[in-house]
């Protein structure tokens, strides 16, 4: 994973620089002289920065070492480049991007309807289990979890713009 | 010995059938509403719980109180090995070992081991409280800004030397968990940072979202890479199988002792205290392991130390709230609040105005953990049952009580945005193969840390020799120095062992990396 690391020192490196622009506008010394607001952040992100490069400096030099064994690259294609390799980070990926576009549907619809819809899509979308035991799961789960939580214990989850039926309140 | 007569006093106050009674109630609540995400934390659930202690009697109350505590503390250990959910910092240890045990169909005797080693801790602990209370307190009441600064550099440099293979990315992680700790309105200025104008920010990010995020959402995002045929988890169907072993508890035996020392002495330091004991532990109990190879990857040990850390902590951090009136951790503020809401001000005069509250207290805490040894450990069988439910429907009811978890924390939509951040975060920090533990740490303890580091420089004009000046400070900063120079060595050494000509050989790499990416089916 030499290139991943080197990518990822680069990224560090970037949101280190980013934080430390932010922290320079904030007082390092604060008017009386002891520590301010600024001094630690400014502190950390110069170290994030120091570390990203560190990082992928330290990866760049591996690079040569490791070529030499060809054993080692096998090891490098099956762990991210190859078919299965990308086809199983797509799957995480897929199963993100439901849970991503539940945040909207939570916002407008509220919890019950938003977590049916998300557990429904994971089920039929992504683990293509289309029977009934799927339509199962994502009606009660969410609704045991709501009777859980706002009847049982009086904490109130997301009720959503568009308020529905007996879970909108 | 008047103290050895007011423990046993104590004792006998609490074994009244009405305290034993609510004690016994108030564990069993504490198991199963801390089982919950997003009340997970023993504060949490204490302060859920709260209202219903304040009916009883103030000693009835506290004693209900230290069952809920114990209880919670114990389902916090349950998440964190059957479904790698941490609900606190002194949990996320077990993630290590715990989880992997699960993995490999033994769930059951590290949850067993939990419960024993964090008997035989506490015990540890309360004979320790009853004897060397005075004593500590008055070492407590020398600790100072530098000391927390050098007690806390102690604590996440350790985390940063257990995590492992690789010290650059675990100094990245933690130098991001100290800097998403800065987020928010700076308490001593008033300045807003990193808030980038959003009010939702102004409070800073909350422990819970980015626990759930870091560690729960992306362990199910690794864990949905493949598709299951065969359920995730092995369960055996044994009972015998779901115990620990005698040669479980023979193996542990040191670990319990060395975890059991050091989580008392670091629980009774005031601030910060708490969740470094686990993470000293399990430091130590790894480097002076025989088996230290097996550690990350499913040793019984790597359960048995920090538990017993986490629990003798809980004697330990008894003493800075009792006698002077500070409280160690979240669980033990909440705590204070009770007693204040009773009209009880602790502090150095209550063990002599109030003895009758403050000893049967203090005994029930030990009580609390024979009641959970007594009811919990026949209750594992049901609890792995958990790990029997196919994982098609597990995962999504996981991602559920995550929203929930998040959002309950302060009832706001964004926080729920923020897990889905995290949670993309801890996948790409699981392919990376950067640890997230040490950044959890440090933001834990990053707003203590800056506070500590700040108030230490204006103690001394900015100059940094404050803290090898001081000499508890200069002590810390020695032993700290020393272990981490210590598991330097032994990590080279190991790898040499291992590695004979090229420092990483393929088999190191796989290992490493089949260890991380991929779960034992």
């Amino acid at each position: 994973m030499q290139r991943a690391d080197v990518v990822a020192g680069t990224a560090v490196a970037a949101l280190g620089a980013f934080a430390l622009v932010t922290a320079v506008n904030l007082a390092f010394l604060s008017d009386s002289g002891v520590p301010g607001p600024g001094f630690f952040p400014t502190l950390l992100s110069g170290l994030l920065v120091v570390l990203g490069v560190v990082l992928g400096v330290t990866s760049l030099r591996k690079r040569p070492a490791t070529e030499t064994g060809a054993e080692d690259e096998a090891e490098e294609l099956t762990a991210a480049d190859s078919p299965s390799g990308r086809s199983r980070v797509l799957r995480a990926g897929a199963v993100w991007v439901c849970f991503l576009l539940a945040v909207p549907i939570l916002t407008y619809l509220g919890f019950v309807p938003a977590m049916a819809i998300l557990v429904a899509l994971l089920l039929f979308g992504v683990e293509r289990r289309l029977d009934w035991r799927s339509l199962v799961v994502a009606v009660v789960v969410p609704v045991g979890v709501y009777e859980l939580f706002v009847h049982l214990l009086s904490i109130p989850l997301p009720t959503g713009v568009i308020a529905i039926g007996p879970f909108g309140s | 010995m008047s103290a050895l007569n007011h423990l046993l006093d104590g004792l006998g106050t609490a074994l009244s059938p009405t305290n034993l009674l609510w004690m016994l109630i108030g564990c069993v609540l504490g198991t199963v509403v801390g089982i919950l995400p997003g009340l997970g934390s023993p504060a949490a659930t204490l302060a859920v719980l709260l209202p219903l202690t304040l009916r009883l009697q103030p000693t009835t109350g506290l004693i209900m109180m230290a069952g809920i505590y114990h209880g919670a503390k114990f389902a916090g250990s349950t998440t964190a090995i059957l479904l790698n959910i941490p609900t606190e910092t002194s949990s996320v240890v077990l993630c290590y070992d715990g989880h992997e045990l699960a993995k490999k169909g033994r769930a059951g005797p590290a949850m067993g081991m939990s419960a024993i080693s964090g008997f035989i801790a506490s015990t540890v602990g309360v004979i320790a409280l009853t004897f060397t209370a005075p004593a500590i307190a008055n070492l407590a009441v020398k600790f100072g800004p530098p000391e927390f600064a050098s007690l806390m550099t102690f604590g996440l440099l350790l985390v940063i030397s257990m995590a492992g293979k690789s010290p650059v990315k675990g100094f990245i992680s933690m130098a991001l968990g100290l800097l998403v700790a800065t987020v928010g309105v700076d308490l001593v200025s008033g300045a807003q940072r990193y808030t980038f104008g959003s009010i939702n920010l102004y409070d800073g990010v909350q422990f819970i979202t980015l626990t759930l995020g870091l560690f729960a959402v992306a362990e199910v995002l690794i864990n949905v890479e493949q598709k299951r045929a065969k359920p995730l988890f092995a369960v055996p169907k044994k009972l015998r199988e779901l115990l620990p072993s005698r040669q479980d508890l023979r193996r542990c035996a040191g670990a319990i002792g060395l975890g059991s020392v050091v989580g008392f002495i670091i629980g009774a330091l005031p601030g910060g205290g708490s969740t470094i004991g686990s993470f000293v532990s399990y430091t130590l109990v790894k480097n002076t392991s025989r088996n230290s190879d097996e550690f990350g990857k499913g040793a019984i040990e790597g359960v048995a130390g920090p538990e017993a850390a986490n629990n003798s902590e809980a004697g330990g951090a008894m003493i800075p709230l009792l006698s002077l009136g500070l409280p160690g951790n979240a669980s033990t503020s909440v705590m204070l609040a009770a007693l204040l809401l009773y009209g009880v001000q602790p502090g150095p005069l209550l063990f002599t105005n109030h003895p009758e509250i403050a000893w049967p207290v203090i005994a029930s805490l030990y009580l609390g953990t024979l009641v959970l040894l007594v009811l919990n450990l026949p209750l594992i069988p049901m609890w792995v049952q958990i790990l029997r439910i196919p994982y098609w429907i597990l995962y999504p009811t996981i991602l559920v009580l995550a929203v929930v978890g998040a959002y309950s924390a302060r009832g706001s939509l964004f926080d729920v945005w923020m897990l889905v951040g995290f949670s993309l975060l801890g996948y790409i920090f699981r392919k990376l193969e950067i640890p997230a533990a040490p950044m959890l740490m440090a933001f834990v303890l990053g707003p203590q840390f800056e506070v500590a580091l700040r108030q230490s420089l204006t103690l001394s004009n900015n100059s940094p020799l404050i803290f090898v000046e001081r000499p508890i400070s200069a002590t810390v900063l020695a032993i700290t120095v020393a272990v981490v120079a210590f598991s330097t060595v032994s990590r080279h050494r190991r790898r040499r062992r291992g590695a004979p000509a090229v420092p990483t050989t393929p088999s190191v790499a796989a290992a490493n990396s089949s260890a991380v990416d991929e779960p034992v089916k």
